[in-house]
C-alpha cells in the first residue's frame, strides 16, 4: 500500500511538471490562465482514470507541488536573467 | 526468503526499471520536440503515464504500479538533474551554456575552428529545452 501511494505521488510529480511546461508558450514564455485551466481540467480527467488507485489525494498533492515547483523554477531563471541583464547590459 | 518474495522483488525491480526508462524518455522526447507542447500532447501523456497498456502490465492499486510510478518519477527527474548538472558545469568551465538555455535554448556559437557533427547538431537548431 505504501509503495502504491509513493508511486502515485511519483506519477503526480511528472504530470504536474509537464502541465507546468504546457502552461507556457514557447516564444515568449507567457503564462496563460487558459492553458493552466485546461491543464487542471486534464488533471481531473487523469484523476478520474486513476481513481481506482485509491491514492488520488497523493496524486493531486504531487501534481500541485510539481506544478508550483516548475513555475518557481522558471521564475527564478527569469530573475537570474534580469539580474545579469542589469549588470551586463547585453542579455535581452 | 521464500520463492514468492523473491519473485515479488524481481517484479518490483522490473516495474521500477520500466518506469524509470519511460520517465527518462518522456523528458528526452519533451526536450527534443519541434513545436510547442500542446494539450493534445498531454492527452497522449495520460496514456503513457497511466493508460490501458500500463494498467494491463501493472494493475492499479498494486505495488507493481507503485514501483512503476516511483521509477517514472526518478527517471524523469534524473534526466532533468543531469541537464542541470551539465549546464552548471558549463557555466563554470567552457561558458558555452548558462541558465538562459532552459528558457529559450540560447548558447554560444561554435568558434571558427569548431564544427558540430552527429547528434550535437540538434543543439544548434534552437529547440525547446525545458
Amino acid at each position: 500500500m505504501l509503495i502504491s501511494l509513493i508511486g502515485s505521488f511519483g506519477i503526480g510529480l511528472v504530470w504536474g511538471w509537464m502541465v507546468g511546461i504546457a502552461s507556457f508558450t514557447k516564444k515568449n514564455r507567457v503564462f496563460t490562465w487558459t492553458r493552466v485551466s485546461a491543464g487542471f481540467a486534464l488533471i481531473s480527467i487523469l484523476v478520474y482514470l486513476l481513481a481506482s488507485l485509491s491514492a488520488t489525494s497523493t496524486f493531486i498533492l504531487a501534481s500541485g507541488c510539481a506544478f508550483i515547483a516548475y513555475n518557481i523554477w522558471i521564475y527564478e531563471l527569469r530573475q537570474l536573467r534580469n539580474h545579469r541583464s542589469h549588470f551586463d547590459g547585453g542579455i535581452k | 526468503m521464500s520463492v514468492n518474495q523473491t519473485t515479488s522483488i524481481i517484479q518490483l525491480l522490473g516495474a521500477f526499471g520500466f518506469g524509470s526508462l519511460i520517465g527518462w524518455y518522456v523528458y528526452f522526447v519533451n526536450r527534443h520536440r519541434k513545436e510547442d507542447l500542446k494539450m493534445n500532447d498531454l492527452v497522449t501523456l495520460i496514456g503513457i503515464l497511466g493508460g490501458g497498456a500500463v494498467l494491463a502490465l501493472f494493475p492499479s492499486s498494486t505495488d507493481l504500479f507503485g514501483a512503476y510510478g516511483i521509477g517514472l518519477a526518478i527517471g524523469f527527474f534524473s534526466y532533468f538533474s543531469l541537464l542541470n548538472y551539465y549546464v552548471s558545469k558549463s557555466m563554470k568551465t567552457s561558458h558555452n551554456f548558462n541558465t538562459d538555455w532552459f528558457l529559450d535554448g540560447r548558447c554560444k556559437k561554435p568558434s571558427e575552428d569548431e564544427q558540430i557533427t552527429g547528434p550535437g547538431q540538434v543543439m544548434g537548431k534552437q529547440e525547446s529545452h525545458e
